[in-house]
């Protein structure tokens, strides 16, 4: 008697488990996640020269703040990641989407609308505004005002050299193509400071002599580029995105140190 | 106060010894007669209403039982206290006397007797 | 175990359906109300972050310059992680409402939508729900304000898919808890019933086989106070009983066979005896034989004798019927006789109320007339010879009515008409009466009986005994302040009513003769107007009326008084 009363519990939850599964709806494939999937791999272009954002580590792998939300992507979708390293040039990131050598860029891109214009953003994923650097020595310097007459390296063709224009003479900017040498004179005391994004600014002044002074003075917002009318990808990717993941790889890697 | 008496009987002799008897011994008294029970109800019916009425049973023609039987019929003469004269003592005379009539008498009766059986029934009335 | 199944299966299925019904209507309910609840929540919230929005767009130059407006939109989603999207849509040269800046760089340039149109139009703020397999998201369409005045409109997109998903987890997590909840209930239900149910039934089918079988030593255990244990402890109870009458029934039928050895013993005594008495019989039955023929000749000497029986009972009828006849003429006789008799009495009566009447009639002018002439009578002479007309005319008087009065109490035809009368009363009545007869003689009446002494007597002849009673002991009672005095009394229902006077008075030997006919206690003083008749008609009214009556005196000159007695009566019958 107790096994045909078992029996029928056991028919009874089997059913319900069933119903419960149907509220689950089928996905329509989008192509593109499709193709990404049918590939097993989500293909990442970075300029990794950014640290922590994008760099090498000791053994030459690309790693970095924006590499574990690519890597969260990958999840998402299920696939592996495949990182490629493309030198920092918005036209070649463009060209890399729009040929399909790489699926999605993420490379410390702030979002503007010319740059909208050429390819699509995901929604903004951290807002790193920029900050100034200087020797830990320096007292002058402190608020973005301070800079005036005082030379000002930056990385060419960045917003961080669309700001330097705002408070210093354009001919005492230097635009650098990466950070690391414009530190290095700055070490060596060839500029007065330098104006980068927080994030990189945190990673430029690590077991260095050089501190960041004050706060952000302004919105850096950097989003994830795409292929223009990549929809479904943006989605997904906002999606990862609102799920407040990038916020908590913020605190593994831009914690406050020294 | 006069007492007016009617008495009626056949005998003249009875009517003469009570008219004489009681007009004689006595004048507060008058005496009215009747010889029958006719008599009797035509001078009732004259308006002569006595205080009280000697009735004769045995009388020819209407008897006492009659006559009284038509004076107790009639409203205007019914509380007119009436007294049998009988000679006849049986039981039915006695009786119907008790009943009847007020009282009775019987003869032969001396006149003082007579008054005071009269003024015995005038009392209770 | 059949009937475990039926039970168990039936409760079980029923309770299954009960709470599965529940639980997914429940389950159901709290799902769409949640999804409800949790869609209006998120709307408000994207309604103010909607507004918020807005509240910063300060000027039209913030609207014109792209970049600056992007980095708001750009920052505002930032900050506001469950906003996917925003859309600012102005209108065109040619006045409709083309997306100029976007979250979105796909949207730019696309045309708003009708609801944007509606809104732009309108001011009404629209909110779109959309539900795209597993994403789900809400957008609200905004009017954009300036000033004051609408410029343009602009939409922002909410995702709501955290949330879907979770109330998903819920409902299904909710789904499986309550199963298996429901799983764990069943088991449950039918442990406690087996327990509380199946097993006491089975308890009680057992015990019933057993005693089935004849065991009455069987009883139900069933601890439990409910209904199923007062069902055992009947069932106890009455198992007990039949335990009882069984053993009763053993017993009775023991002392039966017991009795049944005894009666059987008996018969056979009863046989022997009977087989010795039938020999006797035997011998008997010879004697029988003998006496049997003498029977036969005693019934023919009595055929014969019936037959001269017969013959003189014919006789006798005859004579019977002969009688019979004799009797009827002999009655017819006698009422004939009886009729003349009572005829003959009859005229007697009549005869002499006629005799009465035609004597009273001439006295009465006699009686009336004569006292006032004797009165009026100057001459002593003329007086004197009046006074003797009138003494013998008051004695003609008496004489007629008391020889009447006598006759008719002799007459059998007399009735008397008893009532219960008021002794006291009766006396006053007479005493009333006769007022002038006292008065004349200077009697003083004294009346002693009490009001309360009632007497069983005829009234009118009552009446004549007690006036001839007075007028008697007022002729004898002559002097001046002469008394008479009547009293009674009553014991054992009879009342002895007593008459005195201080009189003259009467010897012995008056005594025994007042009540004779004619007698008068001094003969020669025919003065006297007595009839002599007076005492004599007392007697017979008194002795008709089932008394006695006598007289006693303490001698002459000592005045006398007569007793007599009647029957005591009540003051229910008042005349």
């Amino acid at each position: 008697m107790d096994k045909k009363i078992i029996f029928l519990a056991g028919i009874c939850i089997f059913l319900l488990v069933s119903f419960s599964g149907c509220t689950q709806q089928e996905n329509e494939m989008d192509p593109t996640i499709k193709r990404i999937q049918d590939a097993g791999v989500l293909k990442v272009g970075t300029s990794a020269d950014y640290e922590p954002l994008e760099y090498l580590d000791e053994n030459d792998n690309i790693v970095g703040y924006d590499i574990d939300i690519a890597a969260e992507i990958a999840d998402e979708l299920d696939v592996s990641l495949y990182v490629i390293n493309i030198p920092f040039n918005m036209t070649d990131f463009t060209n890399a989407l729009n040929n399909g050598e790489v699926d999605i860029v993420i490379s410390a891109i702030t979002i503007t609308p010319e740059r909208s214009e050429q390819v699509l953003f995901s929604n903004a994923y951290l807002n790193a505004g920029q900050v100034i650097i200087v020797n830990k020595t320096n007292q002058d310097i402190i608020f973005p005002e301070d800079l005036k007459n005082k030379t000002v390296g930056v990385q060419s063709g960045t917003t961080s050299e669309e700001e330097a224009l705002k408070y210093t003479n354009s001919t005492l900017i230097i635009g650098y193509d990466n950070y690391m040498m414009a530190r290095d004179d700055l070490l060596a005391g060839l500029i007065d400071a330098i104006i980068i994004d927080y994030p990189a600014g945190v990673g430029l002044t690590k077991n260095t002599d050089l501190k960041i002074v004050g706060d952000p003075f302004t919105d850096e917002l950097y989003g994830i580029a795409l292929k223009k009318g990549e929809q479904a990808l943006k989605i997904k990717i906002d999606t990862i995105i609102a799920s407040g993941k990038p916020r908590e790889l913020e605190n593994e890697w831009f914690g406050i140190t020294d | 106060m006069v007492k007016t008496v009617m008495v009626v009987d056949d005998d003249p002799s009875i009517i003469y010894t009570v008219k004489q008897g009681l007009e004689g011994s006595y004048p507060d008294y008058k005496v009215i007669t009747a010889e029958d029970g006719r008599e009797c109800l035509d001078m009732l019916g004259k308006r002569q209403i006595p205080d009280i009425i000697l009735l004769d049973i045995m009388m020819p023609d209407m008897s006492g039982w009659e006559t009284l039987d038509k004076i107790k019929k009639n409203p205007s003469w019914r509380n007119i206290p009436v007294v049998f004269l009988t000679a006849r003592t049986d039981r039915v005379a006695k009786d119907a006397g008790g009943f009847l009539a007020d009282d009775y008498i019987e003869k032969p009766f001396k006149i003082p007797e007579l008054k005071q059986r009269i003024d015995k029934v005038l009392k209770i009335k | 175990m059949k009937i475990n199944f039926s039970l168990s299966i039936k409760l079980t299925l029923l309770v299954l359906l009960i709470s599965a019904v529940v639980i997914f209507s429940i389950t159901y309910i709290n799902v769409t109300e949640e999804t409800k609840f949790f869609e209006n929540a998120y709307a408000e919230k994207a309604t103010a972050l909607t507004q918020a929005f807005n509240a910063n767009i300060l000027s039209r130059s913030q609207l014109e310059d792209k970049s600056n407006l992007l980095t708001y939109i750009t920052k505002y989603i930032y900050r506001n992680p469950e906003i996917l999207e925003i859309d600012v849509n102005l209108p065109d040269n040619q006045g409709k409402l083309t997306t100029v800046v976007s979250s979105n760089s796909d949207s730019v340039g696309n045309s708003a939508s009708n609801y944007h149109h509606s809104s732009y139009e309108t001011g009404n703020v629209y909110r779109i729900p959309i539900h795209n397999g597993d994403s789900h998201s809400l957008t609200i369409v905004t009017p954009l304000y300036l000033s004051g005045k609408i410029v343009g409109t602009y939409d922002m997109v909410f995702s709501m898919n955290k949330a879907y998903l979770t109330l998903d987890d819920q409902m299904r997590n909710l789904i499986i808890l309550s199963t298996i909840g429901l799983f764990l209930l069943v088991i449950n239900f039918l442990y406690a019933l087996r327990r509380i149910i199946v097993k006491p039934i089975t308890t009680f089918v057992d015990a019933t086989k057993m005693i089935g079988k004849g065991n009455l030593d069987a009883r139900i255990k069933i601890d439990s106070r409910d209904e199923l244990g007062k069902l055992a402890s009947a069932f106890n109870n009455m198992t007990d009983d039949l335990k009882q009458s069984r053993a009763e029934i053993e017993k009775y039928s023991k002392t039966l066979e017991k009795q049944v050895s005894e009666r059987t013993k008996e018969l056979e005594e009863s046989k022997e005896e009977l087989k010795l008495k039938v020999e006797a019989l035997e011998e008997n039955k010879a004697a029988m034989l003998n006496i049997m023929l003498d029977l036969k000749k005693t019934i023919s000497d009595l055929e014969e004798a019936k037959k001269h029986i017969n013959i003189q009972n014919v006789e006798l009828k005859a004579a019977h019927e002969k009688l019979f006849l004799l009797n009827k003429d002999l009655e017819s006789k006698v009422k004939e006789r009886t009729a003349e008799v009572e005829n003959l009495l009859r005229q007697k009566d009549e005869f002499i109320g006629q005799l009465g009447h035609d004597l009273k009639n001439p006295l009465t002018p006699l009686v009336g007339l004569l006292p006032m002439l004797e009165e009026k009578e100057k001459d002593p002479k003329t007086k004197e010879h009046l006074g003797v007309i009138i003494r013998n005319v008051e004695y003609m008087r008496d004489l007629v009515i008391k020889t009447l009065q006598l006759a008719r109490l002799n007459s059998p035809r007399t009735a008397f008409d008893i009532h219960d009368i008021n002794l006291q009363e009766e006396f006053n009545n007479v005493f009333e009466n006769q007022q002038i007869l006292l008065k004349n003689n200077n009697i003083v009446v004294e009346n002693n009986i009490r009001e309360d002494i009632f007497v069983k007597a005829d009234k009118l002849r009552l009446e004549e005994l007690i006036s001839n009673l007075l007028a008697n002991a007022v002729k004898y009672t002559v002097d001046a302040k002469g008394k008479i005095i009547v009293d009674a009394d009553k014991k054992n229902g009879i009342v002895t009513i007593s008459v005195s006077d201080t009189g003259i008075g009467m010897t012995e030997d008056q005594l025994g003769r007042i009540f004779d006919e004619f007698y008068k206690a001094d003969g020669s003083r025919h003065e006297m107007d007595s009839s002599g008749l007076g005492l004599t008609i007392c007697k017979r009214i008194v002795e008709r009326h089932g008394g006695r009556i006598w007289a006693e005196s303490l001698g002459k000159g000592k005045g006398s008084t007569i007793y007599f007695t009647l029957n005591g009566g009540d003051e229910k019958d008042k005349e």
